[in-house]
């Protein structure tokens, strides 16, 4: 697995738990947006962010979590802020 | 344009905990945070707060339809007025909210200063399945429409727009109305607005 696919494999068990629409989330894609098409409760993205930053130890500001409504722009998130921490 | 929004406070419970570290502070201002803090029921305040702030945010997208979606509760800010009075701040407009509270559920309006409150139902979902909820919804706003208007409800459509927008067709004509629905866990509502 390399580093893309693996980021993706970690985002996917962090969203898992509150996604509301398993097929959206079987036929996955960069494009599949969290609440219109895993149905994820907003209350539950707050979630999706907090465990996005314990898991990859990162911290993403709101600007940042303004973007992340699908997968592609969680991993784009996810990569901006692993490169900062990299230095 | 109306913005409705509901906290089911059981389901709340089981699959939200705004006490786990961080949550506050990517959702709510140092001064809502007060708010919570300060209330003799700070669990009620957080889905209060919140539901204001979802309630706002899908007037705006009604608002304006070049609108970018985006997750920003943060910037959303809210202030409570009275009991079930509220106002709310999202990019540059001033909202009214009216919000129902009790030991069940949280519910939130956002209106225009200018205008009425429209008129609201709320009810109970027997099965908390998402596709269920929102069949269930969609059919008690027709239903609801129905009742205000003497319509036939054969004629009644709802369909959504690209920003998930409710819009209600009779004969395939748009009626004038705004409308909202949402639905969390058990319960859920909308909200019609003559226009």
């Amino acid at each position: 697995m390399n580093n893309n696919e693996k980021r993706l494999a970690d985002l996917k068990a962090i969203i898992q738990p509150y996604i509301q629409n398993q097929e959206a989330f079987d036929n996955l894609t960069e494009d599949t947006d969290f609440i219109n098409d895993l149905k994820i409760n907003s209350a539950n993205l707050v979630d999706v962010v907090l465990d996005v930053e314990d898991k990859f130890d990162i911290e993403i500001d709101n600007d940042s979590m303004d973007k992340m409504l699908n997968v592609k722009a969680a991993l784009a998130v996810i990569e901006d802020k692993l490169s900062l921490k990299e230095g | 344009m109306i913005g409705n929004d509901i906290v089911d406070l059981q389901e709340a419970r089981l699959t939200s905990n705004w006490e786990r570290p961080g949550f506050l502070t990517k959702v709510f201002s140092k001064t809502e945070q007060n708010l919570i803090h300060q209330s003799g029921n700070s669990t009620q305040t957080v889905w209060r707060l919140w539901s204001m702030k979802e309630s706002a945010y899908k007037f705006y997208l009604q608002k304006k339809s070049s609108a970018i979606r985006g997750f920003y509760p943060a910037k959303i800010n809210c202030q409570i007025i009275s009991g079930d009075e509220g106002e709310v701040s999202i990019q540059g407009l001033i909202l009214a909210t009216k919000s129902i509270l009790c030991q069940k559920y949280v519910f939130s309006t956002a209106f225009s200063k200018a205008n009425v409150l429209g008129e609201t139902v709320i009810f109970f979902l027997p099965q908390n399945n998402y596709d269920f909820q929102s069949t269930f919804a969609h059919n008690r706003l027709l239903d609801f429409l129905v009742q205000k208007n003497q319509l036939d409800r054969e004629g009644l459509e709802l369909k959504k727009d690209k920003n998930n927008i409710p819009k209600i067709f009779y004969r395939s004509k748009l009626l004038p109305f705004s409308c909202s629905i949402t639905h969390h866990g058990n319960y859920g509502g909308c909200s019609i607005l003559s226009i």
